[in-house]
C-alpha cells in the first residue's frame, strides 16, 4: 500500500483540524507512521484521541482514491515533488491537495484576484480588464471561483488564454455555484480546480475561509477589487499577509460599501493599484495590456456609447446625456450590444464594456 | 341571456274557467317564480280588477331554463290581453322586458342591449324597456326601443290613450366620444420617454407588453394612461363593449353606449373565474370587461398559476368560451394585455447594494410568469423611477398628438391585411410573418447576426420582426429597415441575460 493512501484516509479526517494534522504529521514522521502509532503519546485530548482511534480505517480512503482515479482527480500529498513548496510551509498545510486539471508550476508567477461575490457591474467589469491584462501579461490568477469578482477574474484569465486556478470550499467534483457550471466545465483546460476537501464533499460555510489561506499560499500577491469591511476578501488579504505576500486593492468611493474593505486595506499600507501597469511594474514584467476595440461606430453610435461609463445607465439617462431623442438612442444601444462595445445589465441598463 | 346573446322567449297566457288559480310554468327559475307574485301584486296596485280564474303563463320555448327579472312586464301585458284588458293586436311584433315593483314601477334589468339586438335581427318592431334602460336600447340599430316607468304608463300607451316617442338614439361620432373628462393624459407622466415609446408602438401594433421595475416607477401610473392614446371607439366597438357591460350589469341607468376603452385591472388575488368569466349562469370576466380596451396586470408573478393560465385562450383567439354544466357560451376578450412585474422579490436588482437576491432566486421568482402567457408578450421594457419628477422644464406630448399617430399607423395595417383575419401587427402569427413583413437582403443579414448573438429563439425572433414592422408603420415606411429592428430589438423579452448581463 502506498502512501498516499495515508494521506487520503488523514484528509478525511473531519474530527481534526489542518492544523492539529500537520502537528500530528510533524509529531510521528508520515501519515503512515500516525495511521499505526500509540495514541498515548500524541499529546491529544481524550475525545481527539477516542476519534482516531475509532477512525482508523482506510475503506473510505480507498473509495475516494478509486473515485479520483475514475474521473480525472489528481491527489497530491506532502511526499510528492509536485506538492507546492509554499503551502508545505503553512503550519495547516492540508494532508492532500485533490486536483482537476492542474497545480501551479513553482516558477510561475500567479496573482490572486478576491472580492466580492455580489460586487457591482463596476467591480466585476474591473476585474475582468486587470484578470485579461495579467494573463496576456504572462501572469495566472488564482481565486475562490465564488461568483461576482472571483468568477469575472478567471473569466478574464481563462478568455485571454492565461493560466486561471480556482481554490474550492467543496470536493472538485462539486461545481458551487451552480450557476458556475460553464466557468467549471473550462476550469481545468485553463489550468486548474484546486481543493484541500475529499470528493463529494458539499460546500459548507466553514470550508471558506479556509480554503482562502490556499489562495493566498497559491499567489505571489493578493489583488482585492471589491470588499466589505468584514468579508471573505479581507480574510484573504489578511492571510497573504501572515504569509509574507503583496497585497493590492483598487480603491473606491469612501461612501461605497463594496468598497470600504479595499480603502481600509490601503490605509493599513496595500498598495493601491488603478490600472494592472500598478501592478505588473513591480515584478518587473513587461505590460502588454489587452485592449478592446475591434468595432467600427457610426455617429450616432459614438455620441451615445461616449455617455456610457461603468455605473449602469437607463436609456432615458443617456438620451438626456446626449441630447437625442429616445427613438434614436434605443437602436444606438442595441447596435452597441450588438457590436460588443456595451453590456445590458437587467432589462434596459447599459454599462461600457472595457 | 345566454352569455352575451339573448334569445327571444315567448309569453302565452291562458285564462280559463275554474277554480282560481294562477301558475307559470317553463322550466322557471326561483327568481322567474316570483314573478308571479309581483305581477299579481302590481297589477292589482297599478289599479287593474282581475276576476278570479284560472290562470296559465308558459313561457316558450319551454325547455330552456329562464332566470331574471326581466320577464315581470312582459307576463303583465300577456295577463291583461288574455283578460281582454288591451286590444288584442297591441302585443303584436313587440317585445318587453322589465322588472315590476309591487308599486306597479318598471325597474331596470340587465342586458338590454343585447336584447334590443337581437330584437331588431328577429325583425320585432317595437321594444318597450324600463325607464332607465331607453337609452342604452336605443343604441341598437333597426328596432324603436320605448321607455315607461310604470305599469300603468305601459298600459296607456299599448291602448293607444298615450303616445310615447322612441328613445332618441344617442348620436355617435368621434366628437361626442371625445368630451370624456377626466381621463387621464399622458402629458402627466414626467420624462421615462422610453416608457411611452414602448408604449406608443404596443398601442400601435395591439402588441401585449410587460413593464420591470421596482414598486413607485410609475408603471401602474403609465398604464392607467394607455386607453387615452388608443383609437377612438367605433360604434361597433362601442356597441360590443356596452353588450358586455350591459349583461354583466355593470352599465350605469340612464346611459347609453360605452364611450370610454375599458381599463381594467384586477387584483392578484384574482381568481381564474374572475378573471374569465364564469358562475352557474355564465357572466363575462375581467378579460371580457376589459375587450377592446387594456387588461391590466399588476404583480404579474403574484397571481395564481390557475388565473394565470386562463389567459391563454384569449390571448389566442380574442375569445372565451365558458362551459358548465346548464349552458356554453362565449364571451368575447380581445384586449390589450399589460403586465407589470418587479425586477426581483426585493425589487433593487441589478443595483447590488440594494439587492440581496442570488441569481438562483431572481430566477425563480420571474418563473413564477407561465411561459405560455411570456410567449404572448411582444415587447418588455423596464421601468426606473424618473430622476427628477418635477420634469426637466420641457412640456411633454398629450395623449391626442400620440393617439394621430397612433391612428396613422393602424389605417396603414388596416390596408395591409384587408382581406385576411387580421387588424393588427400583433395579431400575427409566426408563419404569416414572412408573407407580410418580408425584410430586404440585408436586413435579414442583420437579424442573423442578432439572432446569433442575442441568442433568440424562434418566437423571439418573430416577435422582433411583428414589433419591427410596427415601428416601421409608425414611420409611414413600407419596409422594414435595420434601425426599426434595432429598436423591436431592445423591447425584447427577458432573457437569460437578465440574470447575468456580464457573463
Amino acid at each position: 500500500m502506498s502512501a498516499l493512501i495515508y494521506w487520503i484516509w488523514l484528509s478525511s479526517l473531519e474530527g481534526l483540524t489542518p492544523l492539529e494534522k500537520t502537528r500530528l504529521v510533524r509529531q510521528t514522521g508520515s501519515a503512515k507512521a500516525l495511521f499505526s502509532a500509540p495514541l498515548a503519546y500524541l499529546g491529544l485530548d481524550e475525545k481527539k484521541r477516542n476519534y482516531l482511534e475509532t477512525h482508523r480505517q482506510l475503506d473510505q480512503a480507498e473509495a475516494f482514491l478509486d473515485y479520483a482515479g475514475e474521473h480525472g482527480i489528481s491527489c497530491v500529498c506532502p511526499e510528492d515533488a509536485a506538492y507546492p513548496e509554499s503551502i508545505r510551509e503553512l503550519a495547516d498545510a492540508p494532508p492532500v491537495l485533490y486536483v482537476k486539471g492542474r497545480l501551479p508550476r513553482e516558477d510561475e508567477m500567479i496573482i490572486a484576484v478576491v472580492g466580492a461575490r455580489k460586487c457591482t457591474p463596476y467591480g466585476y467589469q474591473t476585474a475582468a480588464m486587470f484578470s485579461r491584462s495579467l494573463a496576456v501579461s504572462g501572469v495566472g490568477i488564482i481565486s475562490g471561483m465564488a461568483r461576482g469578482i472571483d468568477s469575472s477574474a478567471l473569466w478574464g484569465a481563462a478568455e485571454a488564454g492565461g493560466a486561471a486556478f480556482a481554490v474550492l470550499g467543496c470536493g472538485v467534483d462539486i461545481c458551487y455555484p451552480r450557476d458556475n457550471m460553464e466557468l467549471y466545465a473550462q476550469m481545468p483546460e485553463a489550468g486548474g480546480i484546486i481543493s484541500e476537501f475529499p470528493p463529494g464533499t458539499q460546500p459548507l460555510a466553514w470550508h471558506f475561509p479556509m480554503r482562502n489561506r490556499l489562495i493566498s499560499a497559491l499567489s505571489r500577491g493578493v489583488l482585492v477589487i471589491e470588499g466589505r469591511r468584514r468579508s471573505g476578501s479581507l480574510i484573504t488579504a489578511r492571510q497573504g499577509l501572515d504569509q509574507g505576500r503583496n497585497i493590492y486593492a483598487v480603491p473606491g468611493r469612501i461612501d461605497d460599501p463594496l468598497s470600504e474593505g479595499c480603502n481600509l486595506l490601503i490605509q493599513e499600507g496595500a498598495r493601491l493599484v488603478m490600472k494592472p501597469e500598478d501592478l505588473l511594474e513591480e515584478y518587473g514584467l513587461q505590460v502588454r495590456v489587452s485592449k478592446k476595440t475591434d468595432f467600427v461606430l457610426d455617429n450616432f453610435e459614438k455620441v451615445v456609447y461616449a455617455s456610457l461609463c461603468l455605473i449602469p445607465r437607463t436609456p432615458d439617462e443617456v438620451a438626456d446625456l446626449c441630447r437625442l431623442p429616445i427613438r434614436k438612442v434605443l437602436p444606438a444601444l442595441t447596435t452597441l450590444e450588438l457590436k460588443g462595445a456595451a453590456v445590458r445589465l437587467g432589462k434596459n441598463q447599459y454599462i461600457l464594456k472595457v | 341571456m345566454i352569455g352575451v346573446n339573448a334569445i327571444p322567449i315567448r309569453v302565452e297566457t291562458d285564462v280559463s274557467t275554474g277554480l282560481p288559480y294562477f301558475d307559470m310554468v317553463g322550466c322557471l327559475a326561483g327568481e322567474v317564480k316570483e314573478a308571479r307574485e309581483r305581477v299579481r301584486t302590481a297589477l292589482r296596485n297599478a289599479g287593474f280588477q282581475l276576476e278570479p280564474r284560472k290562470i296559465v303563463v308558459n313561457l316558450s320555448p319551454a325547455d330552456i331554463r329562464k332566470s331574471g327579472t326581466s320577464y315581470d312586464l312582459s307576463i303583465a301585458a300577456s295577463v291583461l290581453g288574455a283578460y281582454g284588458m288591451m286590444p288584442r293586436d297591441a302585443l303584436q311584433d313587440t317585445l318587453i322586458v322589465g322588472e315590476l315593483g309591487l308599486d306597479g314601477a318598471c325597474r331596470p334589468i340587465n342586458g338590454v342591449l343585447n336584447i334590443a339586438m337581437m330584437a331588431g335581427k328577429e325583425g320585432i318592431r317595437r321594444l318597450i324597456v324600463p325607464a332607465a334602460n331607453a337609452a342604452e336600447g336605443a343604441a341598437a340599430p333597426d328596432i324603436a326601443v320605448y321607455g315607461v316607468s310604470t305599469l300603468a304608463e305601459m298600459v296607456a300607451y299599448l291602448r293607444g290613450q298615450k303616445t310615447l316617442s322612441p328613445a332618441a338614439a344617442t348620436v355617435f361620432s368621434p366628437e361626442t366620444a371625445a368630451d370624456e373628462a377626466g381621463v387621464p393624459d399622458f402629458a402627466d407622466i414626467h420624462g421615462q420617454q422610453m416608457l411611452k415609446r414602448c408604449m406608443e408602438i404596443a398601442v400601435s401594433g395591439m402588441h401585449h407588453m410587460m413593464m420591470v421595475g421596482p414598486p413607485g416607477s410609475g408603471k401602474s401610473m403609465a398604464a392607467r394612461r394607455l386607453p387615452s392614446i388608443m383609437p377612438m371607439l367605433t360604434r361597433e366597438e362601442s356597441l360590443e363593449i356596452t353588450e358586455i357591460y350591459s349583461s354583466a350589469g355593470l352599465l350605469p341607468a340612464y346611459q347609453g353606449l360605452v364611450r370610454r376603452r375599458p381599463f381594467r385591472a384586477p387584483h392578484h388575488t384574482a381568481t381564474d373565474i374572475a378573471l374569465a368569466g364564469g358562475g352557474r349562469i355564465p357572466k363575462p370576466g375581467e378579460v371580457s370587461l376589459a375587450h377592446r380596451g387594456v387588461l391590466f396586470l399588476d404583480e404579474l408573478t403574484e397571481f395564481r398559476s390557475q388565473a394565470m393560465e386562463t389567459l391563454r385562450q384569449p390571448l389566442e383567439s380574442g375569445r372565451i368560451l365558458i362551459s358548465r354544466a346548464a349552458q356554453v357560451c362565449e364571451f368575447p376578450a380581445d384586449f390589450m394585455l399589460v403586465a407589470a412585474i418587479n425586477p426581483c422579490r426585493c425589487g433593487f436588482f441589478p443595483d447590488p447594494i440594494r439587492c440581496s437576491c442570488t441569481p438562483l432566486q431572481i430566477q425563480r421568482y420571474l418563473g413564477r410568469i407561465s411561459q405560455p402567457i411570456l410567449d404572448r408578450i411582444d415587447m418588455t421594457v423596464e421601468v426606473r423611477p424618473a430622476a427628477d419628477p418635477t420634469g426637466h422644464g420641457g412640456e411633454e406630448e398629450r395623449s391626442e398628438q400620440i393617439r394621430r399617430r397612433v391612428e396613422a399607423a393602424r389605417a396603414l395595417q388596416q390596408i395591409r391585411y384587408e382581406g385576411s383575419p387580421y387588424l393588427y401587427n400583433g395579431q400575427l402569427n409566426d408563419r404569416d410573418i414572412e408573407s407580410f413583413c418580408p425584410l430586404g437582403e440585408a436586413e435579414t443579414e442583420f437579424m442573423r447576426q442578432a439572432y446569433r448573438k442575442f441568442e433568440l429563439s424562434a418566437r423571439a425572433y418573430y416577435k422582433v420582426i411583428k414589433v419591427a414592422r410596427t415601428i416601421a408603420d409608425l414611420d409611414n415606411d413600407r419596409e422594414i429597415r435595420e434601425p426599426h429592428l434595432q429598436e423591436a430589438l431592445f423591447y425584447k423579452t427577458l432573457d437569460r441575460k437578465y440574470w447575468g448581463g456580464l457573463r
